[in-house]
């Protein structure tokens, strides 16, 4: 017996030796495959070809047009919107010539990225975008044509000396369909990283933006898929600006830009755009530049205005985004402005970190200003800092309490529209009104400061920002359609910059809306990706989401 | 990021570097439980038993910890917990998920050496959590706020690429996930250090393990989580993050559990008055820095070394109290 519990003693030591170096084989094996990783080639058996199946199924049934079997291939289901037709006449003729002359090449080799497998594959697709100056050769000979087959001028121009509307739009039809019959000229190959994950048992293609700019030939740019409509939309706008291009000097056609309203990041702004003076009278040439897009404002900026001197004034200015920022003393208090006019709503934005109300990380504003491409930015809302308030990003309802804080909604038509705490009594309500009211995305932290060019601020207790103490602030105000004026004041020691205090010197400018953001060391303007004013400690905090202006201009002009 | 290794034959299924290493780090924290409970003589059935329970709680504990933190990432709790492949896990919630199931079993009596148990599972679990928590490399998350764009630094263990979803870009940010990881190992080694120290000497410290580990590993998280731009917070403030207040929790309850018995037996001695002082003064020092830190991001080397002195200190008062309190026999005064 006594043998046998020696035995025993003996492999139970052996058992634990051997599991005690398992346990340390392991553990340093997962080390050491951890910094070895990045060196192993991905291994995919012989015989597995699923994903690159999934991408060629993709694109032969997009080249037979057979929408249904190509997003089939998606994950989540998503439509490219590429079934959609753009309303107008021109831009349906070009998207249909454009559909029919896809053609794809798959590369060799997966590649890696996020939780999923990459695969090159070129995409040939016309490229319409410098087809303005053909058109317009085309335009050009077909109304010297009628010029000379006419008997009367008249026949052909109108009483300006012009050719007659009615003449120059025909001929341009007879053009888009000479471009829609053969794009051979056009045909664009575009080199595009496919994404595939793997959900639920088999591989899918990840619907993406670039996507859809490939098989567009570069017309549509940011825009998400899933959104019904918006590519075919997208497109329009394409057409018309081309249209307007070609037509140039003999019909009036207004360009128009605007951006998508999913889309991640807008196109990245001009940097020859940006200019920086300590004269504020430098900035006379872009107001002039700019003369189009600023006609009927009503601008607080002047090139005569008393900014604070030696400060430097900075300024933006292209087709659809004017911005120019300054520091000024009022009341013993030192404001940092930016006022911005653009020429379409969907050029003022919201962004949370990581374009998503889920993620929990935090950025510093100048960087989530950078990711976004933004021309202007504004510290938010900190939405994450706290439960409190109401969240509406990209049209979803993401956070319901409405008890606490007032809201500042913004329409698709860029208004802000405020309500007060604990007006809207349910979620119900509250989504409802964003039904209602059209509402793309809503700001939580307030109060309301200025209401219909008058004093909003609350009579009671407010649950954040210390209204009534001296603290830096930040504040968001609407002057008029699509012109808005970014806010910060800095603490001051000769003066409590108390909300009050605000609110007077504002209403003094006559502006007429206004709404608190979170203030102190949050509070940051920016301008290019740095920032305008000095923020409280001199370092920036990070946080949560930004507000931003940006260009609607399109990369590349 | 990669993070497939490598796709199943047949199906194509795609297998994670992610799952693997944290599978690898699991594994190795039960072979080393296995081994220590042989090795202490201590029964193995009930380990056996112990480790799928131990597995489900705190993998449920841990999600809903998550979910409470974070309950925009899920549709609601029921979501958050009926889908467990989908989401993320809070480490405090895994460690006291595990705790539970200790505590039901001391209960229930199918473990009758508690403290045996937990000083096993403080050096396997400080083992799995040095392996897993590598994982991180794989992914975006448990990295710093800080940014290095000095190319020098783009390696570990000082920095890991993050991917911005939106713009593509990535960012070397400090590795934060990389030093949680050598913090772990480095309990480990002490943990086992003193194992063999105990069975040179013929000493016991039933528990002391346990105890040890609670406290470096609260203190340490204390800092590493501050580093963290993905710390999970509580609903009611986003200043100072869950594992921060875990870790003062934590360290709070040990200081009160080690000195009642110097209290009882004879009142707070000098030595012990001292070491209560560098306790309170290393967390005030620790508190005012994590209040420094947010407010200066840039000056994050000052800002942390003064917080690892100011948990030094808290460290020396906690551990030499426990210390007293260990050698007073029954009935005698306190030291000093």
């Amino acid at each position: 017996m006594p043998d046998l519990k020696n035995r025993l003693i003996v492999i139970r030591d052996a058992l634990a030796s051997l599991l005690l170096a398992a346990a340390l084989v392991t553990a340093a094996a997962a080390v050491l495959l951890c910094l070895r990783a990045r060196a192993l080639p991905l291994y995919i058996p012989a015989g597995v070809d699923e994903p690159a199946a999934v991408i060629d199924r993709f694109f032969s049934a997009l080249r037979r047009e057979d929408f249904e079997a190509a997003y089939a291939c998606l994950s989540d289901g998503a439509s490219l919107g590429l079934e959609s037709v753009p309303e107008d006449g021109a831009g349906a003729r070009l998207w249909l010539a454009q559909r029919g002359a896809w053609d794809y090449e798959i590369a060799d080799g997966y590649g890696l990225s996020g939780t999923g497998l990459t695969r090159r594959v070129t995409v040939t697709a016309p490229d319409f975008s410098g087809a303005g100056a053909q058109l317009r050769e085309y335009v050009q000979a077909r109304l010297e044509a009628e010029m000379e087959a006419a008997v009367f001028g008249s026949e052909v121009l109108d009483e300006s000396g012009g050719y007659r509307e009615e003449l120059v739009m025909a001929a341009l039809d007879e053009a888009i369909d000479a471009l829609a019959a053969d794009p051979s000229a056009c045909l664009r190959r575009l080199s595009l990283t496919v994404h595939l994950e793997y959900a639920n048992g088999e591989w899918k293609l990840v619907p993406r933006a670039s996507l859809i700019t490939a098989l567009t030939g570069g017309a549509v740019r940011g825009v998400d898929p899933g959104t019904p409509g918006a590519a075919a939309e997208s497109y329009g706008m394409f057409v018309n600006n081309l249209v307007s291009e070609a037509l140039e000097g003999l019909v009036v056609v207004p360009k128009v830009y605007w951006l998508p309203e999913t889309a991640a990041a807008a196109p990245k702004p001009v940097q020859t755009a940006f200019g920086s003076s300590k004269k504020a009278a430098d900035t006379a040439a872009a107001l002039e530049q700019s003369a189009a897009l600023l006609a009927g404002k009503h601008l607080l900026w002047s090139p005569d205005a008393a900014t604070e001197p030696g400060r430097t004034i900075k300024w933006y200015a292209d087709e659809t985004i004017f911005t120019v920022c300054w520091r000024e003393k009022l009341d013993l208090m030192t404001f940092n402005f930016c006022e911005v006019v653009i020429g379409h709503p969907s050029q003022f934005r919201r962004y949370i970190a990581e374009n998503s109300f889920q993620s929990g990380r935090r950025f510093k504003p100048t960087q989530m200003a950078r990711t976004v491409n933004a021309v202007a930015a504004l510290s938010g809302d900190f939405i994450k800092y706290r439960r409190l308030g109401i969240c509406v990003y990209q049209r979803a309802l993401c956070r319901a309490e409405s008890k606490k804080l007032d809201t500042c909604f913004v329409n698709a038509a860029g208004d802000l529209l405020f309500v007060r705490r604990g007006a809207l009594k349910s979620e119900e309500a509250v989504r409802q009104y964003i039904e209602d009211n059209d509402v793309v995305f809503s700001l939580a932290f307030g109060p309301i400061m200025i209401e219909n060019g008058a004093s909003a601020l609350p009579k009671g207790r407010y649950p954040v920002g210390q209204p009534n103490e001296s603290y830096t602030r930040c504040v968001l105000c609407q002057l008029e359609e699509c012109h808005y004026l970014l806010v910060t004041v800095n603490v001051s020691s000769a003066r409590a910059t108390t909300l009050a205090r605000v609110t007077k010197v504002l209403l003094g400018m006559g502006v007429p809306k206004a709404y608190a953001l979170d203030g102190g060391q949050t509070a940051s303007l920016i301008i290019n990706n740095e920032l305008f004013n000095t923020v409280d400690f001199n370092q920036e905090r990070t946080m949560s989401d930004i507000l931003y202006f940006a260009t609607a201009l399109p990369e590349g002009g | 990021m990669e993070r497939i290794a490598f796709l199943l034959a047949g199906t194509g299924r795609p297998v994670f570097w992610r799952d693997i290493i944290l599978c690898m780090g699991v594994a190795a924290a039960v072979f080393l439980l296995l081994a220590l409970r042989l090795a202490d003589r201590q029964p193995v059935f009930p380990a056996l038993l112990l480790i799928p329970a131990a597995g489900a709680a705190s993998l449920y504990a841990g999600r809903a910890l998550h979910w409470y933190c974070c309950p925009e990432s899920y549709g609601s709790f029921r979501a958050a917990v009926g889908d467990l492949a989908a989401g993320g896990l809070s480490l405090i919630g895994v460690i006291a998920g595990t705790l539970a199931v200790c505590l039901l079993f001391r209960a229930v009596r199918l473990i009758r050496d508690l403290p045996a148990l937990l000083d096993e599972l403080a050096a396997a679990g400080s083992l799995g959590i040095a392996a897993g928590r590598m994982c991180e490399l794989f992914g975006n998350g448990d990295r710093g706020k800080m940014i290095f764009s000095r190319a020098a630094l783009h390696r570990l263990p000082f920095a890991a690429a993050a991917v911005n979803p939106v713009s593509g870009e990535a960012e070397w940010r400090f590795a934060s996930f990389c030093f949680q990881s050598m913090a772990a190992g480095a309990i480990f080694l002490l943990l086992m250090l003193r194992r063999l120290r105990r069975a040179a000497r013929r000493e016991e410290d039933p528990g002391g393990d346990f105890w040890l580990f609670l406290a470096l590993y609260s203190l340490s998280e204390i800092l590493l989580d501050s580093t963290r731009y993905d710390a999970l917070f509580l609903r009611s403030n986003g200043f100072v993050s869950l594992e921060q207040i875990a870790g003062l929790a934590a360290a709070v309850l040990m200081m009160a559990a080690f000195s009642v018995p110097v209290l009882r037996r004879g009142g707070a001695g000098r030595l012990c008055g001292a070491c209560w002082t560098l306790f309170a003064g290393g967390f005030g020092l620790v508190g005012y820095m994590e209040y420094y830190v947010q407010r200066h991001g840039e000056a994050y080397v000052f800002a942390y070394s003064l917080m690892a002195a100011g948990l030094l200190s808290a460290f020396i008062g906690l551990w030499t109290v426990r210390r007293c309190a260990r050698r007073l026999p029954a009935g005698a005064p306190a030291e000093g």
